[in-house]
């Protein structure tokens, strides 16, 4: 056990981690690997290896880019009403949902380096920055976001500065968290000269897929965690995550349904508008946009029957769903931008190259060895008065026999 | 109720009771903090908007004037007011504009055939990789009646038809370029002479702009462009263009030293019309003043520097 | 004596009746709203684009009735007809031809005299041809472009035909054949450049998915037992 900026590190853990622990560790070590060749076969061959071209300019890596931030700022919502609204049954969260927060941030970044192919000339932004450019305010968001949640992180686990300092954290990450939504969705819907994105619905909706996405992953994430660590939570703490997830799952779908009405409702719709959108309900992305509404429906359906919903399993299946369910419609949301042209001309379907895919799959998987490692390695639980705790705190997941426990739990 | 002034208590209890009345009010500073974080981003976007309004202005004009003696004024506004997006960018090697121009194209699509010369013209004189699967002029076919778009397409075959119409389309070097806006680091700006250029040493490939970009005039190098030696033209890059985007520049190493545009020269029907609008009897000036012009997707306020006459 | 006197007389005569009809003349044109400049329209000739595309003379070829009933009005009324409906059209070129027909209108709104230089009134719609034309390659009886029978200069993207009639009147004859080919236009711009994934990666990637796949069967499986 190492300390090292106030933190207890616990390496030891790792040594007595089970096979089981290191097989899903090579797991994602296998798709890490193959992740760092594509990377270096995008590296080496440039376009030729992916599928991306004029037509359609972002791919993949600007799908999961939108989808990682949304995931990841959702999470600290849930963290943020702790102390904002008072929601002590979610205390219990805290580190895991900044740790999921700040990993998934650095997965949305890493998608962008990877795309591009001459990654050192990211100094640009910092010597030459356009004020006007959306995509600036949204890179430096999140660059900044991706920090301020691993100091949040340290504050939460050494306790400096008490729950001052916490909530002072809070209340910068969580405006922080909407200005980096609010400019991700800006690199959207601020370009006239794409009909689909051009709308100022597209704010919200955002900020609520995000929120949605982030609280149905870490209510998996936490459910995964009761069950491989010893850290335990309430169930209430579930009922309240998944009340909190339907409540924003609705206005998520409602204001998509509320999009699309506008766009073909006789007295507002545009032939330009109405004849991408019909694409998408009958044409070749329909695979990416109807599940949104099947299973964005499903999930709220479940989490609303008054007799199951407080069942894990009922919990579970929608937060997967939910989850799922975002990440199409970041897929189709893409896909609305370019599915014609800024000619009117129909560009074929867009689908990720193998290289692509398995690049995307290298940046996930070495999102999930950083956290898995870091159930292990940091101390992950929150007890109530764990910010009273001081130089003690983290020391909870480190005695030994809660080292056998976690051994023989995994 | 606990001013704000007064230090939190230490006690856990004192502080359970008071959380909620001192963190909204803090939540609201905060919210407002993060509210103004967001104006101070977005005040350059609407600077150039408040300081200099062309709708109005542009409104104005429209309203009063015809297009014959008192139309200095409308086209006097365009010279007048683009040109400042200037960055400190690398300047273009060519040369430096030469004086006072303001370049500005005329298409007469009455005259046009479609037949692509200007297509494979501008190709051999920018160095556009042969395998590079773009072209910086799109020539769309149109159906008669209509100026939608979409109901025109790109790929029609050799021969055309005299039923349609031809639209050429290229990068029309806006007064207000939106891909000049969106670039975050600025490596295209607008040069004192009109045409938006490039650096190919500075584009990060985040192609951003060619999102943004409404005439589909930007392309991304997605292969190294690939140009047989006989027909590389040394005048303009061809390694530096590898992975970045690039777009017409109104053949600006022929232009900066007296010349026209390929595409101009290419075409066999003197369907295109070049020159400086800065200068009263230039042809483009000239049609301006006295036909019937149209700009294409001009609701979108980018002021696009290419006029379609027909 | 006599002889010379009346001489003197009649040379006398002869001077006033010279110099009165010069005036009356004069008068009588200086009187009539100068339509079609009957007076001026043998300099007409002299002028360049008229040379082959008279404007002002032999027989009005559209229906059209002219003011003043002036029959002498031949730039191919059938086609610049066109520019306008009815006395809009005439209006594109002349200003106000019912009260004011001896003034043109050029490309400024400048009005000159049609005893002035009318090509320059051309020049407001054939601006290439003008530039053509001091250029060299139109006209001035060259048949640089047309002899060949390449190139028709009134629908120049149609080649295979010979020119057509320009205008009644003077200038070029020339036929027309009795199918036009149409220009050919080049093929479509080359497509997107088509994507090459390497094959060893394929094979790679499908030997780590198995692996992978394999690793979490035995996670799963493993799970069960217990």
């Amino acid at each position: 056990m190492k300390r090292f900026i106030g933190i207890e590190w616990d390496f030891g853990a790792l040594k007595e981690a089970s096979p089981r622990y290191w097989l899903w560790m090579s797991l994602l070590g296998v798709f890490l690997v193959l992740g760092g060749v594509a990377w270096t076969q995008l590296f080496l061959h440039g376009g030729n290896v992916i599928n991306m071209r004029d037509n359609y300019p972002w791919g993949l890596w600007f799908v999961d880019y939108m989808y990682y931030i949304g995931l990841a700022a959702g999470g600290l919502v849930v963290y943020a009403s702790v102390h904002l609204f008072g929601a002590k049954q979610f205390t219990a969260l805290s580190r895991i949902a900044v740790l999921q927060a700040g990993v998934l941030t650095m997965l949305a970044l890493l998608g962008i380096i990877t795309d591009m192919e001459r990654p050192w000339r990211m100094v640009w932004f910092m010597l030459t920055p356009n004020p006007t450019a959306p995509f600036l305010y949204t890179g430096s968001a999140a660059g900044g976001y991706m920090v301020l949640c691993f100091i949040d992180l340290w504050v939460l686990i050494t306790g400096k500065g008490g729950e001052k300092l916490a909530m002072t954290m809070t209340l910068i990450a969580l405006p922080f968290a909407i200005y980096m939504h609010t400019t991700t969705a800006f690199v959207l819907s601020m370009n006239k000269s794409r009909e689909l994105w051009h709308s100022a619905v597209m704010v919200p909706i955002f900020l609520t897929s995000a929120t949605a996405s982030g609280v149905a992953l870490l209510l998996i994430f936490a459910y995964i965690v009761q069950a491989t660590t010893h850290i335990k939570f309430e169930p209430s703490m579930f009922r309240s995550l998944s009340t909190l997830l339907a409540t924003v799952m609705i206005i998520d779908l409602f204001l998509l349904v509320v999009e699309i009405l506008s766009i073909f409702w006789p007295t507002s719709s545009m032939p330009g508008h109405t004849v991408r959108m019909a694409e998408f309900f009958t044409g070749h992305y329909a695979w990416a946009f109807l599940p949104v509404f099947v299973l964005g429906f499903s999930a709220f359906f479940l989490l609303s029957r008054r007799p199951t919903r407080h069942l894990p399993a009922v919990q579970l299946t929608a937060a997967g769903m939910y989850v799922v369910a975002v990440f199409f419609k970041r897929y189709s949301l893409m896909a609305m931008g370019f599915s014609r042209n800024t000619l009117g001309q129909l560009t074929g379907l867009y689908f990720p190259s193998a290289v692509e895919v398995f690049l995307a799959l290298g940046i996930l998987s070495f999102g999930l060895i950083l956290i898995t490692l870091a159930l292990k390695v940091l101390p992950m639980e929150t007890s109530e008065h764990a910010h009273d705790e001081g130089d003690e705190a983290g020391h909870a997941a480190t005695t030994p026999d809660a080292v056998v426990a976690e051994g023989s739990a995994l | 109720m606990s001013s704000d002034k007064e230090p939190l208590h230490d006690e856990p209890q004192a502080l359970d009771e008071d959380a909620g009345a001192v963190s909204r009010r803090r939540f609201l500073k905060g919210v407002g903090a993060a509210a103004g974080i967001l104006a101070a981003g977005v005040i350059p976007a609407f600077a150039s908007e408040l300081v200099a309004s062309p709708a109005t202005k542009g409104a104005e004009a429209a309203a009063g004037e015809s297009l014959v003696p008192g139309a200095q004024s409308s086209l006097a506004r365009i010279t007048e007011e683009d040109g400042s997006i200037n960055y400190p960018g690398k300047p273009v090697s060519y040369a430096d504009p030469a004086g006072d121009q303001k370049w500005a194209m005329v298409i007469d699509v009455k005259a046009c055939v479609g037949c692509r010369k200007c297509v494979y013209a501008c190709v051999k004189e920018n160095n556009i990789g042969r395998n590079s699967g773009f072209t910086y002029i799109n020539v769309m076919e149109m159906e008669p009646g209509t100026m939608e778009l979409e109901s025109g397409t790109l790929e029609y075959p050799e021969g055309g038809s005299s039923e349609k119409w031809y639209l050429p389309i290229q990068c029309m070097q806006c007064a207000k370029p939106s891909c000049v806006y969106g670039c975050p680091v600025k490596a295209t700006w607008k040069e004192p002479d009109g045409i938006v250029v490039v650096d190919y040493n500075k584009c990060i490939g985040c192609r951003n702009c060619m999102v943004t970009c409404p005439y589909f005039a930007r392309h991304f190098n997605w292969v190294e462009p690939y140009v047989p030696k006989a027909e590389i033209n040394p005048k303009v890059p061809l390694e530096e263009k590898a992975s970045v985007v690039e777009k017409c520049t109104f053949c600006v190493q022929r232009t900066r030293n007296g010349g026209t545009t390929a595409c101009t020269e290419a075409c066999p029907v003197g369907a295109r019309k070049f020159g400086d609008l800065n200068d009263p009897n230039s042809e483009v000036s000239v049609l301006l003043k006295t036909r019937r012009v149209f700009r294409l997707k001009e609701e979108l306020g980018n002021e696009p520097m290419i006029w379609y006459v027909g | 004596m006599g002889h010379r006197i009346r001489a003197g007389r009649v040379r006398r005569l002869l001077a006033l009746f010279s110099v009165g009809s010069a005036v009356a003349v004069s008068v009588m044109l200086a009187a009539i709203p100068a339509f079609a400049g009957q007076a001026a329209t043998g300099e007409l000739f002299f002028y360049p684009c008229t040379s082959c595309h008279p404007v002002a003379e032999g027989a009005v070829q559209s229906g059209r009735k002219l003011p003043n009933d002036f029959k002498g009005h031949a730039i191919a009324l059938a086609k610049h007809d066109e520019l306008g409906q009815g006395s809009a059209a005439c209006l594109v070129c002349h200003d106000g031809p019912a009260k004011n027909p001896g003034k043109l209108k050029l490309i400024d709104g400048t009005l000159i005299d049609i005893t002035g230089d009318v090509s320059l009134v051309c020049f407001r719609c054939h601006s290439a041809k003008y530039r053509e034309w001091k250029a060299g390659t139109h006209g001035r009886r060259m048949p640089k472009c047309t002899s060949a029978g390449c190139h028709d200069p009134h629908t120049p993207g149609w080649i295979y035909a010979r020119p057509l009639l320009p205008f009644v009147g003077g200038g070029f004859q020339f036929q027309v054949l009795s199918v036009r080919q149409p220009f050919m236009p080049l093929a479509s711009p080359s497509p997107a450049p088509p994507t090459h994934v390497p094959t060893w990666f394929y094979a790679v990637a499908a030997l780590g998915v198995a692996v992978a796949a394999g690793i979490a069967g035995k996670l799963i499986l493993g799970r069960s037992k217990r």
